[in-house]
């Protein structure tokens, strides 16, 4: 591509302050889907959100695992920073008394699996948004 | 196991209400597929119509390769 074209594509991208971009991810982070909702992708915010939140609410259901920081292990550490990206399902299961499940639940080791999947289809979702605000996809 | 209850009193009734969910390998698998193929469909199409044959793709994907494995692995004695 000449490099005159490419000034040109370059030029027409939308320029995009910083500060809508932070709270537009922290919003997607906190809510599933939030991103896309604001940028006016309602239906597809929607969708994510019931999706992602079904996955975190079967996961308790399930009883599954919160990780902690404070643990030995290097996978479940990373287990936490990975439950943690859902959001704030996360305070809110605290706040309704869920402590973090059974492990000996017979159906715990398949709730924690949904928690952490939730977590990182919620990262998926807000990588999806800052894409979507920087003009890189529809 | 951490032993705390809910951080404030109005949670206290709905904690009583939690219930637990025991459901077999097959069902976690379909519903894992299930919503980690909507999720995937969505983000990764523009079209409503791409979306869900992608999703719908994935989702068979998920269980075919699943089912696939588990035969494969059915002979294995450990």
């Amino acid at each position: 591509m000449p490099k005159k074209a490419v000034e040109e594509v370059v030029a027409e991208k939308p320029k995009v302050q910083t500060g809508y971009l932070v709270r537009l991810l922290v919003a997607a982070w906190l809510i599933p889907g939030c991103g896309h909702f604001l940028q006016g992708r309602r239906w597809r915010g929607l969708i994510l959100f019931a999706s992602i939140i079904s996955m975190f609410i079967l996961g308790v259901l399930m009883q599954g695992e919160f990780f902690t920081l404070q643990s030995p292990s290097l996978l479940r550490r990373l287990g936490f920073l990975g439950e943690w990206a859902v959001g704030v399902a996360m305070p809110t299961a605290y706040f309704f008394g869920y402590t973090g499940g059974n492990p000996y639940f017979v159906s715990s080791d398949y709730g924690t699996a949904f928690l952490v999947a939730a977590g990182m289809l919620n990262t998926l979702t807000i990588l999806d948004a800052y894409d979507i605000a920087m003009g890189r996809r529809n | 196991m951490k032993e705390r209850g809910p951080i404030y009193p109005v949670a206290q009734s709905l904690d009583q209400s939690i219930s637990t969910m025991v459901i077999s390998h097959f069902t976690a698998m379909l519903l894992f597929a299930f919503f980690v193929s909507v999720v995937f469909g969505i983000l990764s199409k523009d079209t409503p119509r791409d979306q869900l044959i992608y999703g719908a793709k994935t989702f068979g994907a998920f269980i075919g390769i699943a089912l696939l494995l588990g035969w494969i692995m059915y002979p294995v004695p450990w």
